[in-house]
């Protein structure tokens, strides 16, 4: 108890270049935070990819689409226990910069993802209703959206002014699913299309019995179709995911770089700031040794120091890490809101971030620490600083 | 709710906090500049010299504190130079003379479709420039994406997006690459060329391997080098081989044209909207089109990097900060003397001002030199807007120089301050005495 007041005293002694250290962790502990969110978000997708769900696309690119009569011989598989289609649409509402997934999907869209939540009259108003769309609770409330409202889409891939009402909201408790994107019926895309783009979907999500199974299925499928003009390529949710992920592999990578030299800078600050403390206080360990105090004791003391910045600046840093993410997730949701998942602070990812803050401040006060603890008493007391 | 209101306020304690040391630092930028422009005029400046030997004789502070700010520096130019080069690159891309049309509200060239019955009212346009041959030097293109295993896939989900191009004679002539190391594939033919940017990147590009897609083989004859832009993270191949295996005939992505004169653009638009037969099509600059195509995705580089880059600097502001104090605590006899010989205190506040400065501008130029050894390096990642893999490079420019060394500077300045005012207040009594 002795030991922890006098670590947590000397700390403070000199209370500026404490604060100023605490500042400096605290900061980088932000930044890491929210690198590490970042990525998070972007493997949100990955995180919640079901063991059960598969995705058949086009084998050329997910720019070519498939035919419509592939869904109902792929439900002739054995292994496979449902199937549903949509077709992403693009387009924009109202302004270009409001971006935002939208799909033109088979009206049993959510029987495949049991994530999402809809209340059963508004999913029946929404099946009732050709024009209907059904969104995200995320984008009612970004958009001011009410049941019953009547929406305009511009389309790019789809030209033309696409009218739509809102008839169902949904939303989920798994924290993974995406709870920002607009469904509506396929077949009102269908009906506009030209006879040469009619019956063609996007992408085809399959479910099957036994997951353990998925690979069979995966393979039964693209066997299916290999050798027609349209071949597939059949992937668990998860490797579907991945693939997406994978194109943006280099910036992930400068992303998961950039938060390792952020701790490197928090370990130089503290590294720097015990540096100093441990050198002007040789004389105090000096006579501390003198009064039969062991190296590993002072050892201690340094490493108690190191730790009690550390932990200030991690408290500090936490604190600081709601407005400065807050902020920033706005940002980001409407540049990207298609690409990444939700933009939270997630507890576990600052359970992460704080321990990593931590040992990176252990580790760098390392080094200070046993210089201090070898320190031989007779030299130390002869330098008088 | 409650955490709202907390996040609000928070938010605005931090902004006022933010914008209160903005402002207390501007203010005293100007005013030390003031200060040190009269010591200049009354030549009781502290030789600088004296501030060179102090940094380096506390070697193992200085090193570190200079390796923080090297580092922040280093992120700091790597981001701009990033984001420089995605403009540059895509901006870069096609000619000023040429014109780019696709389908009006189509985002990108993928998107879009046009028939070939635009292609000959477009041929028989006047402001078509008529080229060699004496036939009008326009041309259809296929713009399609596929996905590309890389070339280190471990499984069949690593890949990316890249573009495929089918292109005629003209389209070549159109935009020529400047060398084709190999050549250039033969028309009718499974035969295709990829830009440099994809060389080596995905499985079977490289010279005298083949590459598989839609269904088909396709033999790598060439690398063409088209100088750095757009087109060379591009795949190309015979437009008519490309619209059967891709089944698209008969229409095809985009039209390319050689403007008979750079006024003729606005001409061409003129008639795109008054023509009821063209008036689904819309035109731009090829230049133009593809500048619009990186502007998103170079902005948000940009913010992200800054953002990086900023919180980094606040953390190298601290580290000089903490470095800067431990000088003055440890010099304060120094001090002390050099006030006994006369200098006053404004002396000694310019001359750690300087210190700081000084140590932050030499880690700015080590972090520059870095960041400079970057352009050695590409970077290639998929653009948000056109789903498609561009290869980037880092470009280095003189706005991005001075940038970065005035970066280097301010960081310098606000991490010395506060120190320097600590070290120009002392009382003479004191100091002498050892602090």
């Amino acid at each position: 108890m002795r030991f922890l007041v006098l670590v947590v005293k000397s700390a403070f002694r000199n209370r500026l270049r404490t604060l100023l250290t605490s500042l400096g962790v605290a900061i980088a502990l932000v930044a890491f935070l929210f690198l590490r969110t970042f990525i998070a978000a972007w493997y949100a997708g990955v995180d919640g990819a079901a063991s059960d769900r598969l995705f058949a696309r086009n084998k050329t690119s997910i720019t070519f689409p498939l035919p419509l009569a592939y869904v109902d011989k792929i439900k002739n598989i054995p292994g496979v226990s449902g199937v549903g289609y949509e077709d992403w649409f693009g387009g924009y509402y109202k302004d270009p910069k409001n971006f935002f997934a939208k799909f033109a999907a088979d009206d049993n869209v959510f029987d495949l993802f049991p994530e999402a939540i809809v209340d059963s009259a508004e999913m029946k108003a929404y099946k009732e209703d050709k024009q209907g769309a059904m969104v995200g609770k995320y984008l009612a409330d970004k958009y001011g959206w009410k049941i019953g409202d009547r929406i305009t889409l511009t389309g790019d891939i789809y030209p033309g002014d696409w009218e739509l009402n809102i008839r169902a909201i949904y939303t989920s408790n798994a924290k993974t699913f995406d709870v920002q994107t607009m469904f509506f019926h396929w077949t009102m895309l269908n009906d506009r299309m030209v006879e040469s783009r009619k019956n063609q979907v996007g992408l085809i999500a399959i479910r099957v019995n036994d997951p353990s199974k998925s690979t069979t299925v995966a393979a039964a499928v693209d066997e299916l179709f290999a050798n027609s003009p349209w071949e597939t390529r059949t992937e668990s949710e998860k490797a579907f995911q991945l693939s997406i992920i994978s194109m943006s592999s280099a910036l992930i990578g400068a992303i998961q770089i950039i938060s390792g030299v952020v701790l490197l800078i928090l370990m130089l600050i503290l590294a720097n700031t015990l540096a100093m403390t441990t050198r002007e206080r040789t004389t105090e360990y000096a006579v501390m040794r003198a009064i039969g105090y062991r190296p590993n004791h002072i050892i201690a003391f340094v490493l108690g120091e190191g730790f009690v910045i550390a932990a200030t600046g991690a408290l500090l840093g936490v604190g600081l890490a709601t407005p400065v993410l807050k902020f920033f997730s706005e940002i980001f949701q409407r540049q990207m809101a298609a690409f990444l998942g939700s933009f939270e602070l997630d507890p576990k990812v600052i359970a992460v971030a704080v321990s990593f803050v931590l040992g990176g401040g252990m580790l760098s006060t390392a080094l200070p620490a046993w210089r201090a603890g070898r320190l031989k008493i007779v030299d130390a007391l002869r330098r008088v600083e | 709710m409650i955490s709202k209101i907390v996040t609000i306020l928070l938010g605005a304690a931090l902004g006022a906090v933010l914008i209160a040391i903005v402002a207390g630092l501007t203010v005293s930028l100007l005013v030390i500049g003031v200060l040190a422009l009269t010591m200049l005029v009354r030549r009781d400046w502290v030789p600088v010299v004296y501030n060179v030997r102090s940094l380096m004789v506390r070697g193992w502070t200085t090193g570190v504190t200079a390796m923080g700010l090297a580092l922040v520096v280093f992120v700091f130019a790597t981001v701009l130079m990033l984001s420089r080069g995605i403009q540059k690159t895509l901006a870069s891309t096609g000619a000023t003379e040429n014109a780019h049309i696709i389908r009006k509200g189509a985002q990108t060239e993928i998107q879009s479709g046009v028939q070939p019955e635009h292609l000959r009212l477009l041929s028989a346009a006047p402001e078509t420039a008529i080229g060699k041959d004496g036939k009008p030097l326009a041309a259809g293109e296929l713009a399609v994406l596929i996905f590309a295993l890389k070339a280190d896939a471990t499984s069949g989900s690593d890949g990316a997006n890249v573009l495929v191009r089918g292109v005629s004679e003209k389209s070549i002539e159109l935009h020529p690459p400047t060398r084709v190391e190999g050549r250039m594939f033969k028309p009718g033919t499974s035969e295709i060329v990829i830009g440099k940017g994809l060389l080596g990147r995905f499985k079977g590009a490289r010279l005298n391997e083949s590459m598989q897609f839609a269904r088909r083989k396709w033999q790598v004859v060439g690398v063409m080098d088209q100088g750095g832009s757009g087109f060379d993270s591009e795949i190309w191949g015979d437009l008519e081989q490309f619209e059967d295996a891709f089944q698209r005939r008969p229409s095809f992505s985009a039209i390319t044209l050689r403007l008979r004169d750079k006024d003729a653009i606005s001409a061409l638009e003129a008639r795109l909207q008054s023509d009821p037969m063209l008036n689904t099509l819309v035109v731009k600059r090829e230049v133009d089109y593809w500048a619009a195509q990186s502007e998103q995705f170079a902005t948000f580089v940009k913010f992200l990097g800054i953002f990086v880059a900023v919180i980094f600097s606040f953390a190298a502001i601290l580290g000089a900060m903490i470095t800067m104090y431990a000088q003055v605590a440890a010099r304060t006899q120094e001090i002390g003397t050099l006030r006994v010989l006369g200098f006053r205190r404004r002396s000694v506040l310019v001359s750690f001002v300087i210190e700081s400065v000084l140590l932050a501008l030499a880690s700015g130029g080590i972090g520059l030199a870095c960041a400079s050894g970057m352009q050695l390096v590409s970077f290639s990642t998929m653009n948000f807007q056109s789903l498609s893999e561009v290869s980037f490079q880092f470009t280095l420019t003189p706005a991005i120089f001075v940038a970065s060394m005035m970066f280097a500077g301010l960081m310098g300045y606000a991490g010395g301050l506060l120190p320097a005012l600590r070290a120009s207040r002392m009382p003479i009594t004191q100091a002498t005495r050892g602090g």
